[in-house]
């Protein structure tokens, strides 16, 4: 991981070393984005990244069985049957990555700003599931998906940006229809005490809608579910 | 006391039908044709709290299907079934704690973790209490003879003793409701047996009602008060095992051992020859003859005589072979 972090932080320095602001983000705040990216994929690694990518072969050879048979929600225990603890130290890159975001910022962060922003990581990983999930769920449609961890990995690079920088279109596309463009962006903004409250209930209603998307979609799908001999 | 009850089921699948070659896949693109495979088709069955029943069948004969739709695994094309009460595939939490299902041929333990892992986990998923989960770990592991093996990494298990304690997995909450995919398939006889005393001695003692698919008819003879047969989706036997003896062997199996000569010629006379070497030999006689074929034997210079049942596999054979 630290390799692809090492990498994004010269694009955004080689960028900002000809521009002065990205759709209005300055290189801190830029890089602060990118912390929270980072964030967001540490704890995905962490608790369901690989359970995700790894869906079709579960739904295709009948793996899926024994978590149906228990008496405890069966999406949960799909997707977060694995924990990848040796993905823990890769917290510590991120946290350096923070720290970096920091000294490049104009003005130091508000701590209390900055722990809203945290707990709107938390936001992010809801929707985050929610949406891949529902991406994985398409298996019980189309049975092998040999596309399902590319599409995981460009869907994600969307979040990767500030959700300005799309435009009109693309912005409501990326904020609304397939709202990765907000995942990093929105912690990002509440750390930096930008005056967003409409656009937080926005995400936390958007996030809630998600949830209960994916799960009438997972329902959907598992009714289909015709295990394997 | 009904445990199981199951009105017209059906399972049907809908099966793409597509021709070999990079033509034929890019019309599947635009077009597609469908095969449905009847796996199950209309069985109406009934099962006793406490029964321990035999389903038997040919490979794809939809007795994996039957037991995955009554744990609800999978949804039913139509067809009524409650089991404890419950409709399986609605898969409340409550059933879910009444029931366990053992594959023989997959594995719910944690490949890379002791067996211990699993029961903990087990144990937190089925909220089985402190004291239960004491006393039932350590009654399964004396009765399956696992207690050495459980801080063990499942990979490191062999088969047989990884399908103990897969058992003792699904037995920690107690289920009173056992479904049993062939736990005996590719074990050897000495795991088999063990495993066998082991079903009969839960189903004694805790009342369990078990439906057992297996492969090892002697499984099926050994332990189930009731047979049920499928082929093609269809019930075609459901009754105790002495009258599918009764209906089906016509035939009883005599094995004779002599000392001195006793040609396949003269024994040819008597009854049909299954086997013949120069001091043993197997026979097969129709029930009705069996006195006369007795009498016939033994006026040869022969040692020692049993009068056995066909085996059930002959049996079997017997009834898809019409």
């Amino acid at each position: 991981m630290g390799a692809w972090v090492g990498a994004y932080v010269i694009l955004i320095e080689v960028i900002f070393f000809h521009i002065d602001s990205l759709a209005g983000w300055s290189k801190g705040e830029t890089l602060l984005i990118l912390s929270f990216y980072y964030l967001l994929q540490n704890l995905s690694d962490l608790f369901f990244k690989d359970n995700i990518e790894s869906f079709d072969d579960t739904v295709i050879h009948g793996e899926l069985d024994f978590l149906i048979v228990k008496p405890a929600p069966t999406r949960m225990l799909a997707f977060f049957w694995r924990i990848r603890w040796d993905q823990v130290g890769s917290v510590i890159i991120t946290l350096f990555l923070f720290t970096y975001a920091f000294q490049n910022l104009a003005q130091p962060l508000s701590p209390g700003y900055f722990l809203i922003g945290l707990s709107m990581v938390l936001v992010s990983f809801i929707l985050y599931f929610s949406l891949l999930t529902m991406i994985a769920s398409s298996t019980f449609w189309i049975g092998r998906n040999n596309s399902l961890r590319t599409i995981v990995f460009s869907i994600t690079q969307l979040s990767r940006y500030p959700r300005q920088i799309y435009g009109k279109i693309f912005g409501l596309i990326f904020s609304s229809f397939i709202p990765m463009a907000l995942l990093a962006t929105i912690p990002a903004e509440t750390a930096l005490a930008q005056p967003i409250g409409i656009l937080i209930a926005f995400f936390i209603g958007i996030t809630i809608l998600f949830s209960a998307l994916s799960q009438w979609v997972w329902l959907r799908g598992l009714k289909r579910y015709s295990s394997a001999n | 006391m009904t445990a199981i009850q199951v009105k017209n089921l059906k399972k049907h699948f809908k099966q793409v039908k597509r021709k070999p070659g990079m033509g034929s896949y890019i019309k599947s693109l635009f077009h597609r044709d469908y095969d449905t495979v009847k796996a199950v088709h209309d069985i109406s069955f009934e099962i006793k709290q406490g029964e321990f029943v035999g389903f038997v069948g040919p490979n794809g004969a939809g007795k994996t299907t039957t037991l995955k739709m009554l744990s609800g695994i999978l949804f039913p094309t139509s067809g009524e079934v409650t089991v404890a009460g419950h409709v399986p595939w609605q898969r409340e939490p409550q059933f879910q704690r009444k029931f366990s299902l053992v594959m023989g041929q997959k594995n719910q333990m944690w490949w890379d973790l002791p067996v211990i892992e699993s029961f903990q986990f087990n144990k937190t998923i089925y909220e089985i209490p402190d004291a239960t989960f004491k006393a039932q770990k350590e009654m399964l592991c004396e009765l399956l003879d696992i207690g050495h093996l459980i801080n063990n990494p499942v990979r490191k298990l062999s088969l047989g003793e990884r399908m103990k304690c897969e058992l003792a997995t699904a037995l920690l909450h107690k289920p009173e409701i056992l479904f049993l995919d062939e736990p005996t398939i590719g074990l050897d006889v000495i795991s088999q047996k063990r495993i066998r005393d082991f079903l009969a001695e839960y189903n004694k003692e805790q009342g369990a009602t078990i439906i057992l698919t297996s492969h090892y008819m002697e499984d099926i003879r050994r332990l189930c008060d009731r047979v049920m047969i499928i082929d093609h989706g269809k019930l075609i036997y459901d009754g105790t095992y002495d009258k599918l003896i009764e209906k089906y062997a016509d035939t009883k199996m005599i094995e004779v051992g002599f000392h001195e000569g006793v040609s396949e010629a003269d024994l040819k006379k008597v009854a049909h020859v299954i086997s013949y070497n120069h001091a043993s030999a197997k026979l097969s006689v129709q029930r009705k003859d069996i006195t006369k074929a007795t009498t016939e034997l033994l006026k040869l210079p022969i040692e020692d005589i049993s009068i056995q049942e066909e085996s059930m596999e002959e049996i079997v054979r017997e009834i898809f072979s019409k």
